[in-house]
């Protein structure tokens, strides 16, 4: 056997014992903690997907997704319908802001060094969330859905049952996106792309308009992430910054070009967060769950002698 | 076919090609010369990998200097890089399948292009499932002709596609270019100037970024300063 499978086994393993533990004395912890995997695994697969491809960490990501949430939000009062109405549209114009941002703004940063890269999303970061500041205020938004409160009730546990939508969103996605890259001849340029620029150019492939697709087709998911978002959160401009630092946690850990590990890694944050939030007066603590697990990774990727 | 007019190149402030001028017909030709003579330099520059700081590049009649390299290779110019540059997660019929799904005359009918890159490497067909990275060197090169053909180029670059492969490989590699120079142009740099003088018909020497001779291959075989600086008699 080799050392592959005897992690993998590992992992099951490890995944069986936790369950059956939290299964006998918190359930709600883990119906929780599947609920906010399926979201932060939803909005990090896109991010993968930029940086395995275009090899550049989008600290605006959070940040564009609350943008296309505030733009389904703004519509879909305006004409009184209901957001999901408004989803696709938004998807559409999120498309083009990302086709528009890499052609403006990252394109010329491309062959810069990563810190310049870093600093240039996060300036597009700070532009968003106080554009968003200036045009809608900071006062919280949110729709009163009917149908999200939906609740079911278990022998004596009584959860929301609205939130598995993330849990299917997150599926869906993967399995689309690993279509994608595996079956479609777009899908394995994009992928050449990723591995070997020049060697893609040589055989035809347009390179930066690869990129630019690759980047306008994941903002194009951020919006519809945005419109999943918004019917269960509130908006604030800021709402986002915690999303992109999530996303670059679970990306980290799963390893850049690996999509498939990333809802293992974000059932592992999602189910943390639920546990530690599970007890009184621990609820701010959560936040800081991420930020123990992206430590834990970097130092075992160290002493494993691997690089992120 | 391929002109290049006065062609001057390099990187940063160093000048590696100077007034470069040569011209490849519906023909095989060989471009020789030492370790940094600029041969890769030259072939990049065309691609439109390296920029062309002053001079003209033109193909099939058309001024192509200063186009991006998949314009480039979209119009019929295949390369085999020096350094291979596949792509090494894809299997290798992936890496097949790409070499010719951007380029317009050649992405309709791929899977006959396919079966033909098939039998001149069989090894490819065997190994079509196996991610690119983990074929040998050699097989590799065999990997990037292949894909290369998969373009149904017009002229076909190799730089030197020898590098690596066992003599009796490359002895084939040449009857194979021999052949094909038949329905192809192609122009080919290498080391082993005594193998590919047989499988061109012309040849260009390269020195310090100037020709510094062009002739039949016969005429190169039998040159004095041929025959003692790379013949090694
Ligand atoms: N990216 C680069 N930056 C700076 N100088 C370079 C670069 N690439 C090549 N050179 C220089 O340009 C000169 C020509 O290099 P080139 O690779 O064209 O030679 P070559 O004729 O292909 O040699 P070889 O037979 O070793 O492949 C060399 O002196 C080399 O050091
Ligand atoms: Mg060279």
């Amino acid at each position: 056997m080799d050392s592959r499978k005897k992690a993998l086994l590992a992992i099951i393993a490890a995944v069986a014992v936790v369950t059956v533990i939290l299964l006998l004395w918190k359930p709600t912890v883990l119906i929780f903690g599947v609920q906010r995997a399926g979201l932060y695994a939803a909005v990090a697969l896109p991010m993968a997907l930029i940086l395995g491809i275009v090899h550049i960490v989008n600290l605006a990501h959070g940040e564009m997704m609350i943008l296309s949430a505030y733009i389904t939000y703004a519509v879909a009062r305006a004409l009184g319908v209901d957001p999901f109405l408004v989803m696709i549209p938004t998807a559409a114009v999120m498309f083009i802001v990302g086709a528009i941002l890499y052609r403006v703004t990252i394109k010329h940063a491309i062959e810069a060094p990563e810190l310049n890269q870093l600093i240039l999303t996060f300036g597009l970061a700070m532009v968003i969330s106080q554009g968003i500041n200036m045009v809608a205020t900071s006062q919280p938004r949110k729709l009163s859905l009917d149908y999200v409160t939906a609740s079911l009730t278990i022998g004596d546990i009584s959860f929301g049952v609205y939130d598995f939508i993330f849990v299917a969103l997150a599926l869906v996605m993967l399995l689309g996106l690993t279509f994608f890259l595996k079956k479609t001849t777009m899908g394995k340029a994009a992928l050449a792309v990723g591995v070997n620029p020049r060697g893609a150019a040589i055989v035809g492939i347009n390179v930066h308009k690869t990129y630019m697709l690759v980047f306008a087709a994941s903002a194009a998911m951020l919006g519809i992430l945005g419109t999943f978002f918004l019917t269960k959160m509130s908006l604030f401009p800021t709402a986002g910054g915690a999303f992109t630092m999530k996303s670059f946690c679970l990306v980290a850990m799963a390893g850049i070009g690996n999509l498939p590990t990333i809802l293992l890694a974000a059932l592992a944050l999602g189910v943390a967060e639920a546990f530690i939030g599970s007890f009184a007066g621990m609820g701010s603590w959560t936040h800081i769950v991420f930020f123990a697990m992206i430590i834990a990774v970097i130092l075992g990727r160290s002493f494993r002698g691997k690089s992120l | 076919m391929l002109t290049i007019e006065k062609l001057t190149s390099g990187y940063g402030k160093l000048t590696i090609l100077r007034d470069l001028t040569m011209n490849i017909d519906a023909e095989s030709v060989g471009l020789f010369g030492p370790n940094g003579a600029g041969k890769t330099t030259l072939i990049n520059a065309v691609l439109g990998i390296n920029p062309a700081w002053s001079g003209k590049i033109i193909f099939h009649g058309e001024d192509i200097t200063g186009l991006p390299t998949h314009e480039v290779a979209r119009r019929g110019i295949a390369l085999v890089p020096q350094e291979r540059e596949l792509f090494p997660s894809l299997s290798v019929v992936e890496n097949l399948e790409l070499g010719a799904a951007f380029i317009p005359h050649a992405k309709d009918n791929w899977e006959d292009t396919l079966e033909e890159v098939y039998s001149l490497f069989p090894i490819l067909k065997e190994r079509a499932k196996q991610p690119a990275g983990t074929m040998s060197g050699g097989q590799q090169r065999m990997l990037a002709i292949g894909r290369a053909l998969m373009a149904k180029p017009k002229l076909l670059i190799l730089d030197e596609p020898s590098l690596g492969l066992q003599p009796s490989i490359v002895n084939e590699l040449f009857t194979i270019l021999h052949d094909m120079k038949k329905k192809i142009a192609v122009l080919v740099t290498e080391q082993n100037v005594r193998e590919s003088l047989r499988a061109v018909d012309r040849g260009y020497v390269l020195e310090n970024g100037m020709i510094a001779m062009n002739d039949s291959s016969d005429k190169l075989a039998n040159d004095p300063h041929v025959l003692e600086a790379y013949l090694g008699i």
